[in-house]
């Protein structure tokens, strides 16, 4: 077009790049959770990072909850209990989320830096 | 165009717009890393959350186990359906002999007293019997639910706390259907309890949260305590509140206990009043410095209903509620408005806690 | 407000004038406009300042602009509201960008280079003065990337019609004999 020149093209490389920063930062899947705390009454909390696709089972007082982790994000695919509460948590992505299986005495949850709450109340 | 003076170009772009772009991605993730621990574990039947700050300071698994210990304690002293202390009290009550209050018992018997008197009875937990009724006083609630003859019998002449006679350490239960159920108090106390504990422990700064109630202990340095209050229609963030030091936040709600019967919810806060769950208020929230104060008028305030729960805060002393009523609009006390950000767009209405528009309590 | 800025010109003062009245007659017209989305305008007064900054240089621009914020809050009657400090705070962030930027027009920068990197100072300026002062929200990031979005398309749009008025042989006059980017 008339009258542009290379440092507009520049200049509008890094806006959009900037621009695509600050969506990547804010929407991220998981909006910055990057850690899975595995809590069992009795044992010490064991801690997951949240980097790479891969299923595990952790043996409970009531069966095997198997838990799924991908980048940013963690859930429980499988657990001992009727109600599927453990399950119907759904993917734990923001930094506080929990998925909690009774039967297992087990609790999920996802930590990270953008954590917004120290404590939540319901 | 004709040529410029022109400083060197490329390096000169970069360098003004760096720091923008630096500005903006600190200002899109400019929080810090958690500076807080966490202790999560199963106690009161529910999930207990403890917060500490700082972070990396505090012999976590000691604390976890002196708190589990004494939470489980307070857990088989309180339970209103398994044996146990508060069970053996009931029988001895519903028979009418004179006998010696468990100590771990009596002060609960003490403040329930004050709360049935503060409430005018709105506040009830000599009802053990028509919870029961409801089907309440199982690990699984479930119906089917008293009938209407049931509930009429049990309302002729309900039993109060005040029914109860003290002489010092002794009790004699003055009503034969007298039968205690702490559900709207012993959480209060428990939270309570736990943060002495912790004191003693030599934490200064935590959140004890048991299964979303919640009590705050000292605060982190620089910062309040930041706190999410979960929507109870939906899964996200209704509000957020900021916590000082010794504020406790606790809710009632017809979401927590209940079942399905006929297609209808069958929730476990029972108005006294009518002998069935309460109607109109979905859940009440009291932020309240003392946390049994605040578990109790949580639910008197649930039961007084859309209409009269002004009145009732008032008398409780309550600056601070935030009721989700049954069409799911919001109506919250002016100072509670003051403290919550809400995360929402929804229709909310202020209201002073006060006479409100419907009679007097009696 | 300082009008007088090109000291020994008042011919100077006259453009200033009229290109701030022009700008604030944009402004208001836009703010006449509902937007679909609050918070989002293309911001056409946004050319005006750029054919101040080309034409007159950039204490111009600065008066320019300033005269357009205070004179069309003036109009709509939001003077020292939150809106016309968040109007401030952008202009001024933007202005701050531009002052190095402009020597690199036209050169190595058109309008749309300069437009777009002022859209983004203007955005981020904005941002930062809701974020520290007037309503500290911790989820208040989440707004931004949608914003700096608008503000780059505004940005590219404000900057083709700023092209397209600077290539008028009129303005073109302007441009060329004003001895504006190398005199500071």
């Amino acid at each position: 077009m008339h009258g542009l020149r290379w440092g507009d093209a520049l200049v509008v490389t890094l806006a959009v790049a900037l621009v695509g920063t600050a969506f990547g930062l804010a929407y991220a899947p998981g909006g910055g959770a990057t850690e899975l705390v595995v809590t069992q009454a009795g044992a010490a909390p064991r801690h997951y990072p949240l980097d790479a696709v891969r299923t595990f089972g952790v043996q409970g007082v009531a069966g095997v909850t198997t838990i799924r982790i991908e980048p940013g994000r963690a859930r429980c695919v499988d657990s001992p209990g009727t109600r599927d509460i453990c399950e119907r948590a759904g993917w734990l992505a923001r930094p506080g989320d929990m998925a909690v299986s009774l039967p297992n005495r087990l609790v999920l949850r996802v930590q990270g830096p953008g954590a917004e709450f120290d404590s939540m109340h319901f | 165009m004709n040529p410029r003076p022109l400083s060197p170009d490329l390096p000169a772009i970069l360098r003004l717009l760096l720091p923008v772009f630096l500005s903006l991605l600190l200002s899109a993730c400019g929080r810090d890393g958690p500076d807080t621990d966490r202790l999560t574990f199963q106690a009161l039947g529910t999930l207990v959350d403890v917060t500490l700050y700082p972070a990396d300071t505090h012999d976590l698994t000691g604390i976890e186990s002196a708190l589990r210990d004494e939470l489980d304690a307070m857990h088989a002293a309180w339970h209103a359906w398994e044996p146990g202390p508060l069970g053996r009290t009931n029988r001895l009550l519903e028979q009418g002999v004179e006998f010696d209050a468990p100590a771990s018992v009596l002060p609960l018997i003490e403040r329930a007293r004050e709360l049935e008197r503060l409430t005018d009875g709105l506040f009830n937990p000599a009802l053990g019997r028509l919870v029961s009724a409801w089907g309440f006083h199982q690990d699984e609630p479930s119906g089917p639910p008293p009938s209407e003859e049931t509930l009429a019998t049990m309302l002729a002449d309900p039993p109060r706390v005040a029914d109860i006679e003290r002489d010092g350490m002794r009790l004699r239960g003055g009503h034969p259907e007298l039968q205690l159920d702490f559900g709207g108090l012993a959480k209060g106390l428990a939270v309570a309890r736990s943060l002495e504990l912790l004191t003693e422990l030599g934490v200064e700064h935590a959140i004890v949260n048991a299964g979303g109630d919640l009590m705050t202990l000292g605060e982190p340095a620089g910062r309040p305590w930041r706190i999410g209050l979960r929507d109870p229609r939906g899964t996200g963030v209704l509000a957020a509140i900021s916590l000082g030091p010794g504020e406790a936040l606790f809710s009632s709600g017809d979401y927590e206990r209940g079942y399905e019967w006929e297609s209808r919810r069958i929730h476990h806060v029972i108005d006294p009043r009518t002998g069935r769950p309460s109607q109109g208020i979905a859940s009440a929230t009291v932020l309240h410095g003392d946390p049994a104060l605040a578990d109790a008028a949580a639910t008197t305030l649930m039961i007084a209903g859309p209409q009269q729960w002004p009145a009732y805060a008032r008398r409780l002393g309550v600056d601070h509620a935030l009721l989700v009523l049954a069409d799911g609009s919001v109506e919250l006390t002016p100072a509670m408005a003051g403290r919550v950000d809400f995360r929402q767009d929804l229709d909310y209405r202020l209201r002073e806690s006060g006479p409100g528009t419907g009679p007097e309590p009696r | 407000m300082a009008i007088r800025v090109a000291t020994d010109s008042t011919a100077s003062d006259h453009r200033i004038a009229a290109l701030a009245a022009l700008a604030i007659g944009l402004q208001v017209i836009e703010a006449a406009i509902p937007s679909p989305v609050p918070g989002i305008k293309p911001g056409l007064a946004n050319v005006i300042t750029l054919v101040a900054l080309v034409t007159l240089g950039w204490r111009a621009a600065v008066a320019v602009t300033l005269l357009r914020v205070v004179g069309s809050s003036l109009l709509l009657g939001t003077l020292l509201s939150p809106g016309f400090w968040l109007s401030l705070a952008g202009a001024l962030a933007a202005l701050l960008l531009l002052a190095p930027l402009c020597r690199l027009y036209p050169g190595h920068l058109s309008a749309v280079g300069l437009a777009v990197a002022a859209a983004l100072a203007h955005t981020g300026g904005q941002f930062l003065l809701a974020w520290t002062l007037i309503i500290p929200h911790p989820q208040l990031p989440v707004l931004l990337p949608p914003l700096l979005l608008a503000a780059l398309i505004a940005g590219v749009v404000t900057g083709i019609l700023s092209n397209s008025v600077l290539s008028d042989p009129r303005m073109q006059r302007h441009v060329r004999n004003t001895p504006t980017t190398g005199t500071r």
